[in-house]
């Protein structure tokens, strides 16, 4: 009945989530660097408002948590340094999937240009669309970590994946 | 080729998120626009892409052990127990109070709705006391050390006996969270088995000791007197838990 037991509660609860909320940290703020102190923070918080989880869904209930950190942070450095930082990311990442040139030039042209284009779009629309696309979450899921109702998933998944295809397009 | 059937819907459908009646409509609608047809297959072939393992951003081997580190770094350091309880405690109840709840679902028994929810939490808590290596806030065998430790911290005193000489053994105390309150945790000792008994302040009529239920290998006892309700809980007989009751409302 003390701390060290709420803390393995929290990690047996809580770390499984670690892979989705980094992926979606990282797509909030394009930094990686960034994404992993602010994934972090999250954590603690996480951590502090345990007693808060009524159980149910975890993972909407940190990957709220996770985006909020994130967002205050993105409203806190509205620097435009963050992009210079995104850009340099690509670069470096474009070269760690090189698997032959020709399949890197093809495979990255197209993944890449899906990445800028998810990477261009507004904040609400693009974490809307990592969470359904990459994460497969449920309307209810995603709404529930954004606390809007399921009806404003459907319609910002609309209007980004219009987007992503008029990004796509542009590109082709 | 344009429609004006809701694209929303469309991206709905795609999803897996319309009820069947909305499903079937919209696949009535896809077998006649072209335009419609065209835009789910775009989105097909969109979620397709994205599911690429280089569109995820997979999280560094050091990013989990990091973060343990960190959360470790938020717990109290080297506190005396007592302090610890007191500084921990409501964050603590919180979260029993969330256990006790998803333990009382599997909770299986006869009784009324009310007792059963009480002997739920009861028998969760019990179960938590034990696994958590945490069931004394005072250990001491001395019920004028016991009683007195509760002072200030709950708004009642709960009458604590030593029924030693019949084979319960008071060991200690502790504060403890149920029914959206903190109670007071008498632990005694039958054997090598535990016996945790809540106590809190009740303006339900006087109760004798009756046994409540069993799941598990636990069974609870529940008795009320002079204005306060108690709740025995441990894996003895139920026979011998009734016992104890019968004893201890002396």
């Amino acid at each position: 009945m003390d701390e060290p037991v709420k803390l393995r509660l929290f990690e047996d609860a809580m770390l499984p989530h670690l892979r989705a909320a980094h992926n979606l940290a990282r797509w909030i703020v394009k930094s990686p660097q960034d994404a992993e102190d602010l994934v972090q923070e999250a954590y603690i918080k996480a951590f502090r408002y345990f007693e808060g989880f009524q159980g149910g869904n975890s993972q909407a209930w940190l990957l709220a948590i996770v985006r909020n950190t994130c967002l205050t942070w993105l409203r806190d450095s509205r620097t435009g340094l963050s992009s210079v930082v995104s850009f340099d990311e690509h670069i470096h990442r474009t070269g760690e999937h090189v698997r032959n040139v020709e399949e890197a030039l093809v495979v990255e042209s197209d993944i890449g240009s899906l990445r800028d284009c998810i990477e261009g779009l507004p904040v609400e629309y693009r974490e809307t669309v990592v969470m359904r696309e990459l994460e497969g979450m449920s309307y209810k899921e995603i709404a529930k970590t954004m606390s809007v109702p399921a009806g404003t998933i459907m319609s910002r998944l609309s209007r980004g994946r219009k987007r992503l295809e008029d990004c796509m397009g542009s590109r082709a | 080729m344009s429609c004006d059937f809701n694209s929303e819907l469309i991206g709905a459908y795609h999803d897996g998120e319309l009820d069947p009646a909305q499903k079937a409509a919209v696949e009535e609608h896809l077998k006649v626009c072209a335009s419609c047809a065209a835009l789910l297959e775009q989105m097909r072939s969109l979620s397709r892409r994205a599911r690429d393992p280089g569109l995820y951003y997979e999280a560094p081997a050091y990013l989990e052990a990091r973060i343990r580190g960190a959360l470790r770094a938020e717990l109290p350091k080297e506190l005396p127990h007592r302090a610890q309880a007191s500084g921990s405690f409501w964050k603590w109840a919180a979260l029993a109070a969330c256990l006790a709840l998803a333990a009382g679902l599997l909770w299986n028994t006869r009784g009324n709705s009310a007792q059963k929810t009480i002997a739920d939490a009861v028998v969760a808590s019990h179960i938590r006391s034990l696994l958590a290596t945490h069931l004394f806030d005072v250990p001491s065998e001395d019920r004028h050390t016991v009683k007195p430790w509760f002072d200030g911290k709950i708004d009642f005193s709960p009458d604590v006996k030593d029924l030693a000489s019949s084979g319960f053994r008071l060991v200690g105390g502790r504060l403890d969270y149920l029914q959206s309150r903190p109670v007071a945790a008498l632990v005694f000792q039958r054997r090598l088995h535990v016996i945790n008994l809540f106590v809190w302040p009740s303006d339900e009529g006087a109760v004798k000791p009756g046994v409540i239920g069993s799941q598990q290998g636990y069974n609870v006892v529940h008795w009320n007197t002079a204005g306060m309700t108690y709740w025995a809980v441990a894996d003895i007989p139920a026979a011998e838990l009734q016992q104890f009751g019968e004893l201890y409302q002396k």
